[in-house]
């Protein structure tokens, strides 16, 4: 359970941009260098194309924002030595909770109103 | 492609893409290029060479396109974001006023620059949409990315690359790494019966191959594994179109019976037109593929699978290695990748004519700028911000891009309808009829040229308004070495450069194209004129009075002004009508030959005659021959001298007798004669070895036949003469639509090689507008700009001579350079070219002689023009100015 400090930070945080919360959502499973979360973030989002350098700029900030942070642990990519892997922090993971706790909820209220399906409906 | 290969295609791919990333990053502040710039170009040139793995060209393409339009504006989103935010786009009214006075004020480098840009976009669109719509489009498979092609070895035999139906069956259901296996063959048949005959391509499929292109039937039902089995009833699936072109539309033809070769098959179902994962295939019937028995050994097929997503290349290619017990596995192979070599090099020529459409607009725009220094300086004399100034100018170039970009879909539009003009058969491009301005092609070309003129126009306008007002304006005085200058040279030096690689290419294809248009065809082409002759079944139901029809036609059309010779043959022009496949055994031979196409003629005696080919050996059909009956006897034939090469090699084949298992059945031949080969469209200028070819009896009294005359030297081909003898004898016989000559019938085919001439002959004529209009501009510019020193030189006694001299010598300087380095950069560029060029070098030095005088020619009467002015110059009225 987060402290009511952090709770309070993760509030100023929300909500994500849709991309940030791609490349943290990309991150959840362990450190990756940025060819990897371009991979998982383009296969997520359906043929959505990334732009490495936009990919790069949204990284900076959220490593301002401690979200995410440099790391020299390869995790699942094993791929070139000297590139830079980026992994999740304790505060980004709670951060990326958060965000996907207020979307289910966004979704959930649009299934009432027969927005969008049930989700054992066709897809 | 081998897997090392692609290894290093993708590695090639990755580096491009970086190195175009690093260039449009430039674009982003330089904190951020210094801390993120190396890792975001690794990760896109990766990201590109995943593109390229995985979606093929079209995903390359789209990744490219979408960071050369994304990654500028984010950049400058970017630089902008870090200062207060101007207001961009205040008072635009004004400032579009003031933009377009600005351009009224050079007409002629306005109107240059939007010639330049329509030239450039709309050839661009046009070509691109054609490629797009006929080459580029993904395979018509659900899942189309995941489709693999099984191609198999045949040792100690002519390799063709596909197992045969057996083969099929017996090693699909042993693989594991798919979750689908399908096959199919294709055949032509005659679809007879009813008042006409004709031809139609049928093919053989096996029972989930519609399904797997997600077709659904329109009526009846698809094909069943059942259908397949032995002594099962023979059935046929029709497409829609053949319904409506030869029952009439909405004709209830499920559950009626059709005669295909005289074997009657039930109508089981209709199904919509079915894209071909062959450009240029469209098929008609759709009958089940037989998986045993002889005709299944007699079928070659092409195998198609859908990996698992879970299983890699790899893992199936090992596999498939594994079946060594059933066939010889060659390799698996991604169909996507097969047009690519024709794909890269259209691809590259339609891009190298928009590099030179923005080379000529950088140019243009630089000329300009440098002159406008003075107009900026002043400008910031009187106050106004460099924003505002920067607004003005995007502003500009946004109209003349604009402008362009209309010229553009006019200019696109005429060449789309050409391109359709050429192509009136549609063999080649099936899609004609969907070709439409690609909307995406359009703004990418757009985009880019509105790139160009930003930056190039920005660049110099940018100088101008940072130098003090003082210096700019005392600058423009004196015109002193500006390091400027020397760019017109430069730009005229590449423009050159990259125009002389696309006439080169142009003029390769085009004498590939005028070497098969006048080679030898090993007929007598132009001296042979066909009908062909479709007698209506219930006037001519029985064989006497089919045989009577044509005796007295061919009496009639011996009797005709010029006419020397005449016979009936089916299938005995070229391009090769009746084409068959199977297994070859050669008596008294242990080797068995698998033919994949192997084209038939029926002829009767006095057919070489009237053809113009020559028999090499033996003799040719007689009438005795015709009576042979295939049932108990040896079918007499003869063969093509290819053939005689490929299975005889150097014996000679006149007394063999093979056995050919055809899908249709097993039939015996005995070779009684050898002729030369003949050549359609596209096995012109040369073939050797030519495809394999038979000449077999016709029987005399055939419903579906051709009618072959042979015409005198210096005769006219009896056109009129030749419908009136069919019209004389049965005015109910149609004759009119099917008069061809030979010559006219081998040009037919010729569709392939006469679309890539006009293709590339578009190009280069493109190229040749715009560096002729380029050049012509610049140093018509140049020399406005330096009327006042040739002003000074006339005055202190330089003769007109030498001042023209002096400005040619400026333009014909890089026009040279560019020559000589556009001309080492073709050596490189034409050699991926080999497919388009049909036996001609790709460093023909003729072409490349004669395509560099026409270049030097557009040059120097580019340059001349403006230089003839120069001496027109009063120099006391330039002192006085």
């Amino acid at each position: 359970m987060p402290s009511a400090s952090t709770t309070s930070r993760i509030a100023a945080l929300l909500p994500l941009a849709p991309r940030d919360y791609l490349i943290l959502f990309a991150l959840v499973d362990g450190p990756r260098h940025g060819h990897g979360m371009l991979k998982s973030i383009e296969a997520e989002s359906h043929g959505v194309l990334l732009d490495p350098a936009n990919l790069y700029r949204s990284l900076r900030k959220l490593e301002r924002d401690e979200l995410v942070s440099e790391t020299r642990d390869s995790g699942t990519d094993t791929e070139g030595p000297a590139r830079r892997f980026y992994k999740l922090t304790k505060l980004g993971r709670d951060v990326l909770a958060a965000e996907a706790e207020r979307l289910a909820h966004l979704t959930d209220a649009a299934r009432a109103r027969k927005l969008v399906p049930a989700p054992k409906g066709s897809r | 492609m081998t897997a090392a290969g692609g290894q290093r295609g993708s590695r090639a791919i990755a580096a491009i893409g970086r190195g175009l990333y690093r260039t449009l990053l430039l674009a982003w502040p330089r904190d951020f290029r210094d801390a993120n710039g190396r890792d975001a170009a690794e990760v896109f040139g990766d990201a590109c060479a995943d593109s390229w793995t995985n979606g093929g060209l079209v995903a390359l393409i789209r990744r490219l396109g979408r960071a050369v339009i994304d990654v500028p504006w984010a950049g400058l989103a970017e630089r902008i974001g870090d200062a207060p935010r101007p207001r961009l786009f205040g008072s635009l009214g004004s400032d579009v006023r003031h933009a377009l006075r600005a351009c009224r004020q050079r007409p002629g480098l306005s109107l240059a620059i939007v010639i330049t840009l329509s030239l450039g976009i709309g050839a661009n669109t046009a070509i691109f949409s054609v490629v797009d719509a006929t080459l580029l489009r993904p395979l018509p498979y659900a899942d189309a990315a995941r489709v693999v092609y099984l191609r198999t070895h045949r040792d100690g035999a002519k390799s063709t690359g596909n197992p045969t139906a057996e083969e099929f069956a017996q090693f699909a259901p042993r693989l594991q790494s798919y979750s689908r296996i399908e096959a199919r063959s294709w055949q032509s048949v005659l679809l007879t019966g009813g008042n006409s005959a004709t031809r139609a391509r049928y093919l053989a499929v096996s029972a989930g191959y519609l399904a797997a292109l997600g077709t659904r039937p329109i009526a009846g039902r698809l094909l069943r594994p059942d259908d397949a089995l032995p002594g099962a009833t023979a059935v046929v699936v029709l497409s829609d179109r053949l319904v409506t072109r030869r029952y009439g539309a909405g004709a209830a033809v499920v559950g009626t019976t059709i005669a295909i070769d005289d074997i009657n098959h039930v109508v089981v179902g209709v199904v919509p037109q079915i894209e071909s994962d062959t450009p240029g295939l469209r098929f008609e019937l759709y009958g089940p593929l037989p998986l045993s028995g002889p005709a299944a050994k007699a079928t070659g097929v092409v195998a198609i699978a859908w990996l698992k997503p879970a299983v890699s290349i790899d893992t199936a290619r090992a596999e498939f290695q594994s079946l060594g017990d059933v066939v010889s596995p060659s390799n698996l192979f991604w169909k996507v990748r097969e047009l690519r070599d024709p794909q890269l090099a259209l691809l590259a020529a339609v891009f190298l004519l928009l590099l030179i459409a923005c080379v000529n607009v950088a140019n243009l725009l630089l000329a300009s700028g440098q002159a406008r220094r003075a107009e900026m300086a002043v400008r910031v004399a009187l106050g106004a911000s460099r924003m505002r100034i920067v607004r003005l100018l995007l502003i500009e170039s946004a109209l003349l891009a604009l402008a362009g970009g209309a010229g553009g879909v006019l200019i696109a539009r005429g060449a789309i309808a050409l391109f359709t003009a050429l192509e009136p058969a549609q063999q080649l491009l099936t899609r004609l009829e969907s070709i439409e301005i690609d909307g995406v092609v359009l703004g990418y070309a757009i985009t880019i040229a509105l790139l160009t003129s930003v930056v190039f126009g920005l660049v110099p306008a940018l100088r101008g308004s940072a130098t003090p007002p003082q210096a700019a304006l005392r600058e423009d005085d004196q015109r002193t070495g500006s390091r400027l200058r020397r760019l017109p040279g430069a730009f005229i030096a590449v423009e050159v450069a990259l125009s002389v690689v696309l006439l080169i290419a142009a003029g390769l294809v085009g004498r590939a194209f005028f070497q098969a248009r006048f080679a030898d065809p090993g007929f007598a082409a132009d001296r042979v004129l066909t009908v062909r002759i479709a007698l209506p079944e219930a006037r001519y139901a029985t064989a006497d009075r089919r045989a009577q029809f044509f005796d007295e036609l061919l009496a009639r059309a011996r009797q005709l002004p010029g006419v020397t010779a005449a016979t009936i043959g089916y299938g005995a022009t070229p391009p090769p009508d009746f084409v068959t496949q199977g297994a070859l055994q050669i008596d008294g031979s242990a080797s068995e030959y698998t033919i994949s196409w192997l084209s038939v003629s029926m002829v009767q005696p006095g057919y070489f005659a009237v053809m113009g080919i020559p028999l090499l050996a033996g003799r040719e059909l007689e009438r005795q021959d015709l009576s042979v009956d295939p049932s108990s006897n040896e079918t007499p034939i003869v063969i093509n001298r290819s053939m005689a090469k490929s299975f005889w090699s150097g014996r000679d084949p006149v007394g063999a007798t093979f056995r050919l298992a055809e899908p249709r059945g097993p039939r015996r031949y005995r070779v009684i004669g050898v002729a030369g080969d003949v050549r359609d469209g596209l096995s012109l200028p040369a073939c050797d070895p030519c495809g394999p070819q038979i000449y077999r009896p016709l029987p005399a009294e055939r419903q579906y036949t051709d009618v072959l005359v042979r015409v005198a030297d210096r005769a006219p081909l009896p056109v009129a003469g030749l419908r009136d003898a069919v019209a004389a004898i049965d005015p109910g016989v149609p004759a009119d639509d099917s008069l061809q000559s030979g010559a006219a019938s081998v040009y037919s085919t010729m569709s392939r090689q006469r679309f890539n001439a006009a293709l590339f002959g578009t190009f280069a004529a493109v190229a040749l507008a715009l560096v002729g209009l380029g050049i012509s501009a610049v140093i018509a510019h140049s020399v406005s700009q330096r009327t006042r020193e040739m002003g000074i030189r006339l005055a202190l006694g330089a003769r007109p001579a030498q001042v023209r001299r002096l400005v040619i010598a400026q333009g014909v300087r890089p026009a040279i350079a560019g020559l000589a380095l556009g001309i080492g950069f073709t050596f490189v560029v034409t050699r991926t070219m080999t497919k388009f060029l049909y036996g001609v070098s790709p460093t023909d030095p003729l072409t490349i002689a004669a395509m560099s005088a026409v270049l030097i020619g557009v040059s120097l009467a580019a340059i001349a023009v403006p230089a003839l002015r120069a001496t027109r110059v009063d120099p006391a009225k330039t002192l006085r100015d």
